[in-house]
């Protein structure tokens, strides 16, 4: 289900995302020269981006360790940005869930300085946790693949419903009288009857003193 | 894919709107208005010529001007007076009712 984005060191041998080949996943876009940036982090790059048939897979020129991972599932909307105002290159922005939003532990130990990078320097090998992370730019250095770019990305989000029973209901539905019955207010009241009749028949409170007689 | 049937009607009847402005609200807050581009069966919206109604909340997104939504992110799709066909609305819905 959606996790939101998660960080990648490693990588096949061709240098690309390992595939999920059980989710018979297949690459559907390749850009070279693409810049990342993270919520308001600053741009990281150069990078690969890598639009999977279900994933969003960025890997650093750079630094054979680093890249991002988002899959379509928590990738809730995206869209073409020109305006040089919101963001001096044009660029893709998205928006991410991370699934469990207000995540407690960002809520509680929320001290952002310093949060990412214990995950590269010393996890190598394991998957770092950039759930908190819910706004996402990609800048390709060549601005006109922004529109095929755009396209791609609608397309593989459409190869991505959501698994079916996953949503999150405003009304929840109720499918037989078990389910119905266990969610009456008051449903086992019929037990708590017995509990009291048996508290009023055993509960030395209820009975009646004899204080004077074992007094004496 | 076999689609519940109140989404199937849905997507029927977002189909008749593409074209006109609708506003689409999502389940982070963020409403987006914009021409209704396209709908798909899992009622993913893109628009076009968007602009975003609480601007001063996320002025970043007013540099947007298409985008796609996600349909399992969607709350609600504000519809244009006019784009509401009121006898068309009911036949659907009681065809539905029926099982149709």
């Amino acid at each position: 289900m959606a996790r939101g984005l998660v960080s990648v060191n490693e990588r096949s041998e061709d240098g690309g995302p390992f595939l999920e080949t059980v989710n018979e996943e297949r690459i559907a876009h390749v850009q070279p020269s693409v810049g990342i940036v993270l919520g308001e982090s600053p741009a990281e790059q150069p990078g690969t981006l890598y639009v999977t048939t279900r994933r969003l897979v960025w890997l650093s020129d750079e630094d054979v360790h680093k890249g991002y991972v988002v899959d379509f599932l928590s990738l809730t909307m995206h869209a073409i940005s020109r305006d040089e105002d919101a963001y001096p290159q044009p660029c893709i922005y998205s928006q991410i869930d991370g699934g469990e939003d207000e995540d407690e532990e960002y809520e509680e130990d929320g001290t952002d300085d310093g949060a990412e990078e214990p995950l590269e320097s010393e996890n190598h090998g394991s998957v770092g946790d950039f759930s908190h992370v819910t706004e996402m730019r990609l800048v390709p250095r060549d601005a006109s693949s922004l529109d095929h770019l755009f396209q791609v990305l609608c397309d593989c989000a459409a190869l991505n419903p959501d698994p079916e029973g996953e949503q999150e209901g405003e009304g929840d539905w109720f499918f037989n009288e078990d389910e119905v019955m266990s969610n009456v207010i008051g449903g086992d009241r019929a037990n708590n009857h017995v509990d009291l009749a048996e508290l009023l028949m055993q509960d030395p409170r209820f009975e009646d003193a004899d204080e004077e007689e074992s007094g004496t | 894919m076999l689609l519940p049937g109140f989404a199937m009607l849905f997507f029927s009847y977002f189909k008749e709107l593409v074209g006109k402005e609708v506003t689409v609200e999502l389940k982070n807050d963020l409403a987006i208005t914009g021409i209704l581009h396209s709908v798909d069966q899992y009622l993913n919206i893109k628009l076009e010529n968007t602009r975003v109604v609480d601007e001063a909340k996320y002025p970043h997104m007013l540099s947007v001007k298409n985008c796609f939504i996600r349909g399992s992110v969607v709350r609600y799709v504000q519809l244009p007076p006019d784009g509401v066909d009121v006898d068309i609305l009911h036949d659907a819905t009681r065809r539905e009712a029926r099982g149709a």
